[in-house]
């Protein structure tokens, strides 16, 4: 048991200051609003596959 | 009949290669993220941060546990049907994981059900996938599916950090459950086909000069292809590649977890270290998109070597030099090699042994990965408790690392990889298994 808390101490989640700091970070970088960066950054992740998802339908109708 | 190679678009493997590329952003991306919900759970649930950290543990252990089995029905099934239903089990749990409420909800979900399930996406499974689209461009395709991974840590850890802070950490795992399951799962069912035969195209998509006969789509057979697995246990190649991949497992998942506390212990803030690990990450990226390409015009084993060693001096920068400079130094020439490894040795052994039971070899090989990473996050622990240093074991991962680079260079290569020997001797078989 002794061995198996030495993994755990050393398994920890992310320092919450580091987490606020993060989030901080983000907002002077963009400095726009959250819910508007929020919906930026999943329009940007989903375009990547819309792309995709054409070009391959239209590599198929070929 | 007219193949499609004459086709003047982008090779259809691409396109597979791409869906599976944004499958491993999701899936690994919001795998990283598990690390940002722990001090949120501590507050809510008023559990400790041990208690969250044994459902983690556990599924880290049955990660390794399933590879093999995941593997096995890979090669029954086709690498496609696996990554197709992980997909869908993955998002389904992604969504669960928001109605998690204490330590054991969140054992059965995350530390059974998403850490079994990702045993499906690794790249043990969708490197069986690529090696059917991909010969001579093997190590390209193999580095563009593990860049997925790469940039999904970049990206999702920052967004999903952002959203449960500006949300709540719930919002956060039901994006990513929706993700997946309304992206990443269709791109999968549309796109991903685990053979190129199956739309009548070569792999690479060369053209054939007989498309029609039955000979002309057969795969040729790499000189250690055997029908049965277990058979390739005798053969050195499949010890020299997983015994340097422990290597690979002991050093990456032991700096992962135990980053932050040297820094700590070097006294750098925890938010250079983030900046640090950041950098090491983009660079990794990097890392892992060049060594592809480079691969398919050299031996596989010499840069596999070399990726070694380089990571062997970067363990020795961090004991030789002080505080910040080892911290960047470090980031800069670790992680020109963090995961370049992995793209080398699935299209090695995908060379060495053929596509028949590479989900099987490919996935025990990374369990030896998996396990010795989870020993040395284990003894990292243990050395720092009792020296109050990691330079020991920095010094000791530097060492493992020379001796991993020296047996990976010691790899047969051009005796036993489909590359250069195509035909099936079993003398020369003979020779080099023993």
């Amino acid at each position: 048991m002794q061995l198996f808390n030495y993994l755990l101490h050393h398994d920890e989640g992310i320092d919450p200051t580091l987490a606020e700091w993060i989030h901080n970070a983000i907002d002077d970088f963009f400095q726009v609003d959250p819910f508007v960066l929020i919906v930026i950054g999943i329009i940007g992740i989903l375009i990547f596959p819309l792309i995709l998802l054409t070009l391959s339908r239209r590599y198929k109708q070929q | 009949m007219q193949s499609k190679s004459n086709n003047p678009n982008l090779f259809y493997g691409w396109y597979v290669v791409s869906a599976m590329f944004f499958t491993a952003f999701l899936v690994v991306g919001v795998g990283q993220a598990f690390g940002i919900f722990v001090r949120t759970w501590e507050t809510e649930w008023g559990v400790s941060v041990g208690q969250i950290s044994l459902a983690a543990s556990i599924g880290a252990l049955l990660n390794g546990i399933t590879l093999p089995i995941i593997g096995m029905c890979t090669d029954k099934w086709g690498g496609r049907r696996i990554v197709l239903i992980s997909t869908a089990i993955m998002g389904l749990a992604f969504i669960a994981m928001a109605f998690v409420s204490n330590v054991w909800m969140l054992l059965a979900v995350f530390g059974v059900v998403i850490c079994s399930v990702r045993s499906g996406l690794g790249p043990s499974i969708t490197g069986t996938i690529v090696a059917r689209w991909f010969h001579k461009k093997r190590g390209s395709a193999m580095s563009v599916v593990i860049l997925g991974g790469s940039i999904g840590g970049l990206i999702l850890v920052p967004l999903l950090t952002y959203i449960m802070i500006e949300f709540s950490w719930q919002t956060a795992w039901i994006v990513s459950g929706i993700f997946t399951l309304v992206i990443a799962l269709p791109l999968i069912w549309f796109i991903v086909s685990d053979d190129p035969s199956s739309m009548n195209l070569q792999p690479d998509g060369e053209e054939s000069k007989d498309s029609d006969s039955l000979n002309a789509r057969k795969l040729p057979e790499s000189p250690l292809t055997v029908t049965k697995w277990q058979k390739s246990l005798r053969t050195w190649p499949l010890w020299q590649i997983a015994g340097a991949y422990v290597v690979c497992g002991v050093t990456t998942q032991s700096i992962s977890v135990h980053f932050i506390y040297w820094a700590g212990s070097e006294g750098i803030s925890p938010s250079t270290a983030a900046w640090g690990f950041g950098l090491l990450s983009g660079i990794n990226a990097i890392g892992v998109l060049m060594v592809g390409p480079i691969s398919d015009r050299m031996q596989r084993k010499n840069l596999l070597s070399f990726v070694y060693f380089v990571r062997g001096i970067a363990f020795i920068t961090l004991v030789i030099f002080p505080g910040s400079i080892g911290l960047w130094t470090f980031a800069i020439i670790g992680g020109a090699s963090w995961l370049a490894t992995v793209p080398l040795t699935t299209a090695l052994t995908a060379d060495v042994y053929g596509i028949k039971t590479m989900g099987t070899l490919g996935s025990i090989i990374l369990m030896a990965h998996q396990l010795g990473g989870a020993a040395a996050v284990l003894i990292y622990g243990m050395a720092f408790d009792q020296w109050q240093s990691y330079d020991t074991v920095y010094l000791g991962s530097a060492l493992l690392l020379f001796a991993a680079a020296f047996v990976a260079w010691s790899i047969h290569e051009k005796a036993v990889s489909v590359r250069y020997v195509q035909k099936i001797d079993p003398d020369l078989a003979n020779e080099v298994s023993t």
